[in-house]
Order: C-alpha cells, then sequence, then structure tokens
C-alpha cells in the first residue's frame, strides 16, 4: 500500500482483536456502529447502522473465508473509515440471503462527497487485499493493532 | 489466454475492488494474461484499451450495476461471461466455465 496511510482510517479505537463472537450480525453492528461515532467519522450511529443495514437488503456481504465487509454509504458519515474485529471464534453471519461463519468483519463507512478520493482509494485497496491469502493470514495471526497496520504495509 | 474484465457493483468501493483481485489471482494462477476495468466509485479505472477489447480470448463482466460504454464490447458478445462480482469472490476459477 505505497503513499497510503492505512492508519488514518483504521484507527486503534475501531480495531477489536479476539473479542467474544456476538450473538448475529444485528449485535455486531450495534457495537461498531457506535465505535464509529465515538471515533468521530460518522456524526450518528443508528443513521449508520441504517445505511449498513440498506446496503445488506442488495445483495450479500458475507464474502467465504470468514470474512464479512458489511459497508454503508450516507450523510452522517463525516469522513470515511473503516472498522474492524476478530472474534475469537467465528458467529453465523446472515446477509442478502446468505449466511455462513465469521470471525474477520471490516465495516466500511463511505461518504457521500467525492472531496474524500484518497480515503475511498484506501478502501478500496483494502477491499482488494481480502482477496489475497497472505492478508487473510495476517489478520489471523496478527497480535496487536501495530501489527496489524504494518503487516499491510508490508504486503 | 488473454483474459480481460469488468467489476463494478452497488456502493462502487467494496465488491468492485476484491472481484478485480480475485480475478486477476486466479488467472495469474493459470497462467493467463489479465487486465481488469474496474468501474467504481473513483470514476473508471484501468480502462480497457480498444485493443485489449480487441485481443481478449475471454472477457468476464462482474456487475451488479450497468456497466458503463458497453458498446465496445459489442462486436465480442459471444465472448462474454456474464456473472455477479459476489460469486467471482467466492469461486474466481467460475469466469473460466465456459472455457
Amino acid at each position: 500500500m505505497n503513499n497510503i496511510k492505512l492508519a488514518d482510517v483504521l484507527l486503534n479505537e475501531m480495531v477489536v482483536l479476539d473479542c467474544e463472537p456476538f450473538t448475529d450480525k444485528n449485535e455486531m453492528l450495534d457495537v461498531m456502529t457506535h465505535k464509529f461515532e465515538d471515533a468521530g467519522f460518522v456524526s450518528n450511529a443508528k443513521a449508520f447502522k441504517k445505511a449498513l443495514e440498506y446496503r445488506e437488503t442488495l445483495g450479500p456481504t458475507y464474502m467465504g473465508n470468514f470474512v464479512a465487509i458489511p459497508h454503508g454509504k450516507c450523510k452522517e458519515v463525516l469522513k470515511p473509515g473503516i472498522g474492524f474485529c476478530r472474534c475469537k471464534k467465528p458467529f453465523i453471519y446472515e446477509s442478502g440471503g446468505e449466511s455462513g461463519e465469521v470471525k474477520y468483519i471490516f465495516i466500511l463507512a463511505i461518504s457521500n462527497n467525492q472531496e474524500n478520493d484518497y480515503h475511498l482509494r484506501i478502501l478500496a485497496t483494502l477491499a482488494g487485499m481480502l482477496a489475497h491469502q497472505n492478508f487473510l493470514e495476517l489478520l489471523e495471526n496478527a497480535s496487536s493493532y501495530e501489527e496489524l497496520i504494518s503487516g499491510i504495509n508490508n504486503l | 489466454m488473454k483474459v480481460i474484465a469488468i467489476t463494478s457493483c452497488a456502493t462502487g468501493i467494496a465488491h468492485t475492488y476484491m472481484a478485480a483481485e480475485a480475478i486477476m489471482n486466479i488467472c495469474k494462477q493459470n497462467g493467463h494474461q489479465c487486465k481488469v476495468e474496474k468501474q467504481g466509485a473513483l470514476g473508471i479505472e484501468d480502462k480497457l484499451k480498444a485493443r485489449d477489447i480487441k485481443e481478449a480470448d475471454l472477457i468476464v463482466f462482474a456487475n451488479d450495476v450497468g456497466i458503463s460504454k458497453a458498446e465496445r464490447f459489442k462486436p465480442y458478445k459471444d465472448k462474454i461471461f456474464q456473472t455477479k462480482p459476489h460469486e467471482v469472490i467466492k469461486n474466481p476459477s467460475i469466469i473460466f466455465s465456459n472455457n
């Protein structure tokens, strides 16, 4: 990820490593959308959750390989950002008529305006990385936020 | 063989780019040349040239929303494999189903 500062959009306070598995997607979205609000990426956690839920109606965000990438776009997104959580054990994630076991969740907040191309570029790059096995291994093995960020920057 | 693809999705960020990487990966693994045009929130990226389209052995459309400038592919209809970004991400080798 040349010249891209992932740490600008994937903040320490929005990364949860080794959390207890969620009961379901809804609980996970509740927890994570509040983190976005607390970190100043969205002005209203509820509105952002609605945007995420709307996206779920368009098609599955479960991507196989224990990965899900719920993402939402709305005016309440103040700046684009990414949240990540790694669960100790997989939970069943239902999405757009599909379901599967999920352990790694990336939540993307996408802003409406196009002034944030730089940030959108980071989100796009991250999405691309999810198709690579070595990235998935890093997600499993990183023992801290710092290790995660430096690992991603070194891929 | 020469593979070209177009990816696009509803939000224009997640699936567009994941599908593009998945297609490039599977082509690399199988020793095929590959170019992918992304039509996402950042506009059209890595736009395919007329020559790429003309020389392609396989054209993959992995889109949820309409493809812009689709008329470019009209003369090569029989080379097009139509799928969805989500399908490609889950099972990249699906793009070779017709070969």
